[in-house]
């Protein structure tokens, strides 16, 4: 504005100044320094004057905030409230958004008034519905999906593995390592004494380590369908999955025709597993 | 394997007779859940022996590594747990 001013009062002023107009030249200086200071002063006393005017819009602005704000339920708590408290809350809000406005329009005079206001109060909370961070149900889905799926392993290092559960699978039993032990449980031994439990997957690690895991989580969780016995740190966990997940073998289960196993039994102690099967 | 009956604890797996490592102490040892007894007596609270080696709970050795073993039927006779023994597994 300033530069534009000068510049116009510039333009008058003769290109080729005689040497005795060193005075008139600083005279020209004082006049226009007068001139805007008699306008900025005018201009604000203009702004004054449309105060009134101003907030006759900024109610029409209001309206369309608040139908912007009814998509996102956030006028239900002022309904909820008084008249009186209501128009009060208002009319806090129209004072806030007319000093918004006037800096608005002080700064950037190329904005048409009649342009709703988007930059309030009520705009300029954080909310999820207009909040530039990512909702939090895409963050828990991004992680969901960067969790391994159920049977997978990671090492720990020290020939100890940790399923996508969080069970442990280290050294131990006959078969030096609760790996290989629990896959005995992947195919019948038909000559084994008594029972034993054999899971479905045809003989695929994943898949059963994937349902010991399913059998833990849901352990876990507890309810009807969890059996839990506790003797000192070992922990047995009967779990019925509600569907069959392998069948009974050795002497016994050949015996009685290999009967379908809907339940798993883990053995732990702690989060490491001692032995886990159908039964 | 000689064993003497199916786990209690665990409910799968074979009692099988354990001769430790160093003193050649006799126990019954599941196959399948490591629980242990101190007497051919399984109707009573077995004990769970520290993982992955399963020391002996009579000496300095351990249940897992050789020379510990499957108790023969030789040792069993000689400890007298022979009336104990239900059959043998593979």
């Amino acid at each position: 504005m300033k530069p534009t001013e000068e510049n116009r009062f510039s333009m008058n002023q003769p290109k080729h100044k005689p040497p005795r107009s060193k005075v008139r030249s600083s005279s020209w200086t004082i006049a226009v320094m007068v001139f805007l200071a008699i306008y900025l002063v005018l201009q604000w006393q203009d702004g004054e004057k449309n105060q009134t005017s101003d907030q006759v819009e900024l109610v029409r602005d209001e309206i369309v905030i608040s139908s912007s704000e009814e998509l996102t339920g956030r006028t239900a708590i002022p309904r909820l409230k008084g008249a009186d408290t209501q128009s009060q809350i208002d009319q806090d809000k129209v004072s806030q958004q007319v000093v918004q406005k006037r800096q608005q329009t002080g700064s950037d005079t190329s904005r048409s008034n009649t342009r709703p206001i988007t930059i309030s109060p009520a705009k300029t909370k954080q909310t999820p519905a207009n909040s530039n961070r990512p909702p939090p149900t895409g963050t828990s889905k991004k992680s969901a999906s960067s969790q391994p799926e159920l049977g997978q392993l990671r090492d720990l290092g020290g020939k100890v593995w940790e399923s996508a559960a969080g069970l442990k699978y280290g050294p131990g039993s006959r078969e030096k390592h609760r790996l290989l032990h629990i896959m005995r449980h992947a195919e019948d031994q038909p000559k084994r004494p008594g029972k034993h439990g054999v899971f479905l997957g045809e003989g695929d690690r994943t898949k059963v380590l994937a349902l010991i895991d399913e059998a833990y989580l849901q352990a876990l969780k507890g309810g009807r369908k969890v059996d839990k016995k506790q003797e000192g740190n070992r922990v047995v966990y009967t779990v019925d999955l509600g569907r069959r997940i392998g069948f009974v073998g050795g002497q016994v289960g050949n015996k009685q025709g290999k009967p379908s196993a809907y339940k798993i039994r883990l053995v732990l102690e702690g989060t490491n597993v001692i032995t886990a099967f159908p039964l | 394997m000689y064993y003497v009956g199916t786990c209690p604890f665990c409910e799968q797996g074979s009692l099988g007779i354990r001769i430790c490592s160093k003193a050649g102490d006799a126990v019954i040892l599941c196959d399948e859940c490591d629980a242990l007894w101190l007497s051919a007596d399984i109707t009573k609270k077995p004990v769970f022996p520290e993982q992955p080696d399963l020391p002996c709970p009579y000496c300095q050795g351990n249940l897992t590594n050789p020379p510990a073993h499957w108790a023969s039927f030789g040792e069993i006779y000689q400890r007298g747990w022979i009336a104990s023994v239900k059959g043998e597994a593979d």
